[in-house]
């Protein structure tokens, strides 16, 4: 914990330099480890689909977005939330790496698509304040939904780039389906 | 800028009643997404740098001790293309990879010759350590070049003895010929 926060203080410090780089206003991922973490253990993936699989259903999501005009990123994570493929298509924003990530949070914290906790969060003002007070998530999002295998999350599969999140969940559910039968 | 003071401060602040659920590979969601979203920077088409992070890791994978990398090809200013993270990769691999496209974007060299400077440049290594997207030179991170203009950074993290530069070259020579820009 003490740890985060350092890196946190260490990163407001910096960001004036950070911020002279034009075009990427903010870092997509998360600083690189510190030296004292490089020294841990590095644990493999959690449980999650093969890399081939999940680069076919990010190309499948992205492909039908395209077709309806929308420029996308699609990420896959394992069941932990760590990324297996992130793939960005040709004229993507450049905010919606970030973007996806949070409605895979969504999906991880709440075990049920980002549509659904959007849903939830319209109708419920304390679940809704709850929502925006974490910071991995701040808004629920449509567009993300958990790769299951069986009656097991192995996996969540989220789109971002859609002018709206039930646009990008027609490309995530493409993706998905196009592998759904091969997910074990 | 204040704005994502405010949103580090109060990532800051929420830190400790979300740290069971923090995953920290990707930064955290802006807090406002209503302003204008600006497409990523110049960089190459979704397809080669897809192809080229498939041949690192492919290369990688086919290596005697059969190394489970993680690939990340960005744009000119290190947004991700394509994060490609090979079966089993260690789940550190990918903000590894990215503190290097980190060098190579604000350096301009391949992130070999930044282990070498910081060798003999103590200024330059203080530097990179009080960098937190870089904190620390490690090889393995290339430009990606047209003529003299950086149009990205192909980046690779996961083997334990050395072996990632070998990995990204071989991913970036599957391209170098066929490079095709999107502004």
């Amino acid at each position: 914990m003490k740890k985060l926060l350092l890196t946190s203080v260490a990163l407001l410090l910096a960001m004036p330099a950070v911020q002279a780089q034009p075009a990427n206003p903010a870092p997509t991922i998360a600083p690189p480890p510190t030296a004292d973490e490089m020294k841990l253990p590095r644990p493999a993936r959690a449980r999650g689909i093969p890399t081939a699989l999940a680069i076919e259903a990010a190309t499948e999501a992205n492909r039908v977005c395209l077709g309806n005009t929308y420029k996308t990123t699609a990420m896959i994570t394992d069941a932990a939330g760590v990324p297996i493929v992130v793939i960005s298509n040709d004229g993507a924003a450049a905010v919606t790496q970030r973007i996806a990530m949070s409605k895979v949070q969504a999906v991880l914290k709440y075990k049920m698509t980002s549509g659904e906790v959007a849903a939830k969060a319209a109708a419920d003002p304390a679940f809704k304040a709850e929502v925006a007070a974490n910071p991995l998530i701040d808004t629920a999002r449509q567009g993300a939904v958990p790769i299951l295998a069986g009656a097991d999350m192995v996996g969540v599969f989220a789109v971002s780039g859609a002018p709206g999140g039930d646009k990008d969940e027609v490309c995530t559910k493409a993706g998905l389906a196009k592998i759904q039968s091969r997910v074990q | 800028m204040k704005k994502t003071l405010l949103a580090s401060a109060a990532l800051m602040l929420a830190l400790p009643a979300f740290a069971q659920d923090l995953s920290p590979t990707m930064a955290p969601p802006p807090a406002d997404t209503s302003g204008p979203r600006p497409h990523r920077a110049v960089g190459i088409t979704t397809d080669l740098a897809v192809e080229a992070a498939m041949a690192a890791n492919a290369y990688c994978a086919a290596m005697p001790k059969n190394y489970r990398v993680t690939t990340l090809v960005t744009d000119s200013t290190a947004v991700p293309i394509a994060l490609i993270s090979y079966d089993n990769g260690a789940q550190i691999t990918q903000r590894i990879a990215f503190g290097k496209a980190n060098i190579v974007v604000k350096y301009k060299m391949r992130s070999t010759d930044a282990v070498e400077k910081a060798k003999t440049d103590a200024a330059f290594k203080a530097e990179l350590a009080a960098n937190p997207l870089i904190v620390a030179a490690r090889p393995g991170g290339n430009p990606i070049m047209m003529g003299d203009q950086l149009v990205g950074t192909i980046n690779v993290s996961g083997t334990p003895d050395g072996h990632d530069d070998e990995c990204a070259m071989a991913g970036l020579a599957k391209i170098k010929d066929k490079l095709k820009l999107i502004q």
